[in-house]
């Protein structure tokens, strides 16, 4: 077995951005992506209308020239709504994954690395938290403290804890027996600089296909709690609020489910396909 | 074999301990009382105190928590503050039901993601293999109480093929029973189905490409005793690892999809006990979810040690 | 010429006839025996004990199962049940003598008489534990003379008695079945009633079947009642038309229409004593059980609530959010009731709303949080009401909470203003006392006026009809100006059956009674 005294290279931002361009679905899927965050971003100005604006006149109207996707009970724009309803998912999404990863990755640097006593109580607790359902964590959650989008994200990044402390843990674990890192041990290097040198930047590959799982989880996850009833606060408007609300119009206009059903079709799909593609080319041996 | 059996089903108590507090202070932080919650309109003054005295809710959290624990280790959950019967005895008999959807949820995902992976992985590449992998995605990305309501909108409403909801016990009528369970299933079972398919697909992709099946190649095996004999092995010890991970997802699921077709099931029991705040209830279904996974995984691993002494060095364990 | 047209003419008369006459006579054949119905009930029942039973969910079951001393006819006016003609009230009003039917027997063949009624009544007053207390406050004792008989002595005149006694409080119970479960009466309960109790799964099924020991048996159709708890409106509708359930208790607004073009259903309809209100915390700085004190609520202000209210168009409110199925009210007595003071709710007056948030000095916008359970027609109105109050200057935060959070932030004084609907009682005092008496058990609010507690004292124990109406009609005044409770619109109750479902009739108080009804077998 050579030494080897380099890291191997993992992150060729060029490189990769091309290989994944390369493949159509991958393409796509990016695409779209970007598409969706820069039109929650730029929502004000792209949306037609604000979001709880009523037009009194045109009560329930199916699709027309000024209204593309009808407007509901309340004389609001559905495309405006779902427009601004990217904002609520994404801004859902984005918090969970913060605090999943904010809270997880240092978690799972350090028990990875030292193992022994701290690995065995990190595994208890991830143990513990696993033991809970999704679901019925956010209920207790967005119970105890309010429904509200911070609550829901809390509870969506709450439960990607342990999941993502496991993962982290168990790439540091491998990534410690590599030879470069060994080799930087018996060099005498600090332990905060071999993780944060050596070991991290080579978990990143995990982390970001990770973060690409999330968001198609966390709004599927605000949509089912909206469901439930512990959703969104009004008049802001998100996917599973819109869903919610159109349940009872069904027979008498379908359109109102369709805005926000493809919104979350269309988003889930797009980041799951990055996520395929990111992981196809970043580490092909990944088959999480 | 024992030392190892010993450490692990130590640190199982452990974690068994500290899921009880972490369910406890869930359940107490909740904003509402249970004798307000429940009384509805009746809003009776001494009504609500008596029941607050009867099941000890005035005394101070420590002592309520140990009055908890000390009658659950005797496998007694208390009695539900609604209906006045043993918490157990409730939980006992939404279990099975529960237990049905996701079995026959779990079977239905293996039916139909274990033979679209396998097939998508061996035809990598072709029309087939973008067929299954866009079904796959898009059972991963429907909200599940949206594919039963469109669905029951469908079949129930407009085409009158199916019931619409409701649960008749196995034991009393089979037929019914299972014409019931159809839709329910199908959601249940969908998101579960696509996670299968994606992950046998790659796993079975990795291992059609491993050295072990290119030299049984090269020994001139045909390519079904290739596919069956090795990859097909491994794909299915990634079925069940995945069904062992996704066991969570799948009580999170039923909590919807028991909602949505009033399926009087564990799923639903969670709710309406949260819903009415009765304490006993959700603790008790809180702990049971707990105990069942801790003592599952628990089993799980001490199978994977006995399967592999590697493991039990607690090396790489997962 | 002529003679033809005669002719004509004296043919299409006689086919004219023919065809009237035709459904007439159709409309009449025998109701059919047999059949099972499934019924929804939207909210699931707490316990089947009428002494301990607090929901809703309950009387939907008790109405079938469970009689009691007086009911209510369709329109609302008592009439005696398992009485036989309304309660005579001694000269002073503290004395009152029930006469009781004979020949009676409860669903597990004990004979029913007063002594069995007593029994009932006593158990209601006084077991530990019991919701009826305050409904049954003003009886002291109860007597059975005879058989036949029975005399009540109360330590005050009770105007609102008779009404208590035809809910739950006036539910008569099986003297051996409380012998033998005494406080479990509510697993196995046995009354005097059209159907008997079978079994029930909790949170899945409640079932009845006919009783051969009921006093009226032969008028009594069906085989067998199951009663399904289903909270969700959209998901009893969809089993209502997929064929799962024969009878919807409550529809939602937004189903009516369609169900109404539909031909296989038929949707009835009622305007009722419920009522959607909301209520404003004036003073609710100790809780429920303490003093009122200072909170910090803009609408505490009077001129600030007076604004809020006159910024609410209520019809608006009608059309959008329940599509004009509703009746648009200012005051807790509903139309259907004949204590309804007749005066019409005066129209949107933002002008009016604008200039009292000038004149109060406070500057704008002012934060309001509204307070709602969690429902999507909660949200609505929320929403609505949002975006009408604006225009006054007011900035209100809508805040869907679950049930058990509600009631308690309720209680607790713990929200500015919170959506409250009321499922409606019969008797003006049980619609308005207990919200509205300074020390009322629901006086959330914790709005104190000694003079409005005077007048509801004397409108509960006067007996006089017209004496009280005209009581009430000052009442409701002062609560119309007090405005601690802000009334949004009466309750019309919309149920929908299957076409083959005969003889079914929603009463006021929305309970479905199927004793006399039958399915059409064909």
């Amino acid at each position: 077995m050579t030494l080897v005294t380099a890291d191997p290279a993992t992150f060729q931002g060029k490189g990769v951005a091309r290989r994944l361009m390369s493949r159509p679905p991958t393409a796509i899927g990016c695409i779209v992506a970007l598409t969706i965050i820069v039109v929650a971003i730029a929502a004000p100005i792209v949306a037609p209308y604000a979001p709880a604006a009523n037009d009194f006149d045109a009560i329930l109207s199916p699709p027309t020239f000024a209204h593309p996707m009808g407007t509901d009970e309340l004389g609001r724009d559905t495309l405006s709504r779902a427009i601004w309803g990217a904002r609520a998912s994404m801004l859902a999404g984005i918090l969970a994954t913060l605090l999943a990863v904010v809270v997880a990755v240092p978690i799972g640097l350090i028990s990875g690395f030292y193992r022994g006593r701290i690995d065995g109580l990190t595994m208890r607790a991830t143990d513990a938290m696993l033991a809970f359902p999704f679901l019925i964590v956010a209920v207790l959650l967005t119970a105890i403290l309010g429904p509200s989008l911070q609550n829901a994200a809390l509870a969506i990044g709450l439960v990607q804890i342990p999941k993502l402390i496991r993962i982290t843990r168990g790439e540091v674990l491998g990534l410690r027996e590599e030879s470069f890192v060994q080799a930087a041990i018996a060099d005498g290097a600090p332990d905060r600089s071999v993780i944060f040198r050596h070991i991290l930047p080579n978990t990143l590959n995990v982390l970001l296909v990770q973060a690409t799982v999330v968001l198609p989880f966390a709004i599927l996850a605000e949509a089912t709690l909206s469901f439930l009833g512990l959703g969104v606060q009004p008049p802001t408007p998100s996917w599973g609020v819109m869903l919610t609300a159109a349940q009872p119009y069904l027979g008498t206009a379908p359109w109102l489910a369709i805005a926000p059903g493809m919104a979350i079709l269309l988003t889930t799909l797009s980041f799951n396909l990055v996520g395929d593609g990111l992981r196809d080319v970043l580490d092909p041996r990944l088959d999480r | 074999m024992s030392r190892y059996f010993l450490r692990r089903a130590g640190e199982s108590l452990i974690a068994l301990w500290l899921a009880t507090i972490v369910v406890f202070i869930g359940v107490r932080s909740l904003p509402g009382d249970p004798a307000i919650a429940m009384s509805g309109e009746g809003r009776e003054p001494a009504a609500n105190a008596l029941i607050r005295q009867r099941y000890g809710l005035d005394e101070p959290l420590p002592i309520q928590y140990l009055r908890w624990i000390s009658i659950t280790i005797t496998g007694d959950l208390g009695t539900s503050i609604r209906t006045g019967q043993p918490v157990t005895a409730e939980i006992l008999s939404r279990i099975p039901t529960t237990l049905e959807l996701a079995g026959l949820a779990g079977l239905f995902a293996i039916c139909f993601g274990l033979p679209l992976g396998i097939a998508a992985a061996v035809r990598r590449g072709t029309r087939l293999d973008y067929l299954a992998g866009s079904v796959g995605l898009i059972g991963l990305s429907i909200p599940t109480f949206w594919l039963g309501i469109v669905l029951i909108l469908i079949f129930a409403v407009w085409l009158e093929v199916l019931p619409a909801s409701g649960y008749v016990p196995f034991l009393e009528d089979p037929i019914q029973n299972l014409e019931r369970m159809i839709l329910p299933v199908i959601v249940l079972g969908s998101a579960l189905g696509a996670v299968l398919l994606r992950q046998v697909r790659s796993g079975m992709i990795g291992s059609l490409g491993s050295d072990y099946v290119r030299t049984a190649r090269a020994k001139g095996l045909t390519e079904r005793q290739v596919v069956v004999g090795h990859a097909l092995r491994n794909s299915l010890i990634t079925v069940v690892t995945i069904l062992g991970l996704e066991l969570g997802a799948l009580i999170s699921g039923s909590v919807v999809t028991e909602s949505i077709f009033l399926i009087p099931g564990f799923g639903r029991l969670i709710i309406e006990a949260v819903s009415r705040r009765d304490y006993p209830v959700i603790q008790g279904v809180a702990l049971f979810s707990a105990v069942a996974y801790i003592a599952i995984n628990f089993g799980v691993d001490l199978l994977y040690s006995y399967l592999n002494p590697k493991v039990r060095m607690g090396s790489t364990a997962q | 010429m002529i003679r033809s047209r005669f002719l004509t003419a004296g043919l299409t008369v006689a086919l004219i006839a023919a065809a009237a006459a035709a459904p007439i006579a159709a409309q009449e054949p025998s109701p059919q025996r047999g059949g099972e119905v499934n019924l929804s009930q939207f909210e699931d029942a707490d316990t089947l004990d009428p002494t301990f039973a607090g929901t809703a969910g309950a009387r939907v079951v008790f109405i079938n199962m469970c009689e009691k001393l007086y009911d209510l006819d369709a329109d609302g006016a008592l009439v005696p049940q398992l009485a036989t003609a309304l309660p005579t009230v001694s000269e002073d009003g503290l004395t009152v003598t029930i006469p009781v039917r004979e020949g009676v027997t409860f669903n597990d063949g004990t004979p029913f008489d007063a002594a069995a009624v007593v029994k009932s009544l006593e158990r209601h007053r006084t077991a530990e534990g019991s919701r009826r207390t305050s409904e049954l406050s003003s009886i002291t004792a109860s007597a059975a003379p005879d058989a036949t008989t029975v005399v009540l002595t109360l330590a005050r005149p009770d105007a609102a008695l008779t009404a208590s006694l035809s809910d739950r409080a006036g539910m008569i119970m099986s003297p051996t079945q409380l012998d033998l479960l005494g406080a479990d009466f509510g697993n196995a309960p046995v009354c005097v009633g059209p159907f008997k109790f079978v079994d029930r799964v909790v949170g899945d099924h409640t079932t009845l079947e006919r009783s051969e020991d009921y006093y009226d048996a032969e008028h009594v159709y069906l085989d067998k009642v199951i009663y399904r708890p289903i909270a969700d409106e959209t998901v009893r509708t969809a089993n209502l038309r997929a064929g799962d359930l024969q009878l919807v208790d409550r529809v939602a607004t937004t189903d009516v229409a369609a169900l109404k073009d539909d031909p296989e259903f038929v949707v009835v309809a009622r305007t009722s004593n419920a009522y959607t209100a909301m209520t404003v915390n004036i003073a609710n700085a100790n809780g429920i059980a303490g003093e009122p004190g200072v909170v910090d609520d803009p609408l505490a202000n009077d001129q600030l609530r007076k604004a809020f209210d006159l910024a609410i168009d209520r019809d608006q409110i009608n059309q959008l959010v329940y599509s004009g199925l509703q009746v648009a009210g200012c005051g807790p007595i509903s139309p259907a009731n004949p204590y309804h003071d007749g005066v019409a709710c005066p129209a949107r007056d933002l002008e009016g709303a604008k200039a009292l948030v000038t004149a109060s000095g406070v500057a704008t916008p002012i934060r309001v949080e509204l307070q709602v359970a969690s429902s999507p027609v909660n949200v609505r109105l929320g929403e609505l009401l949002q975006s009408q109050v604006a225009e006054a200057g007011f900035e209100l935060a809508v805040l869907p909470l679950d049930n058990a959070t509600a009631f308690q932030n309720q209680n607790d004084g713990a929200f500015d203003i919170m959506l409250t609907p009321w499922s409606g009682r019969v008797d003006p005092d049980a619609n308005i006392y207990r919200f509205h008496y300074s020390t009322g058990t629901d006086n959330f609010p914790k709005a104190v006026d000694p003079e409005l507690d005077a007048l509801l004292d004397e409108a509960r124990s006067v007996n006089d009809v017209e004496a009280r109406k005209a009581l009430y009609a000052q009442i409701v005044e002062r609560v119309k100006e007090r405005r601690s409770v802000i009334y949004l619109q009466h309750q019309v109750l919309y149920s929908a059956h299957t076409s083959a479902l005969q003889g079914f009739e929603l009463f006021v108080d929305g309970m479905p009674r199927l004793k006399s009804v039958s399915l059409s077998q064909s």
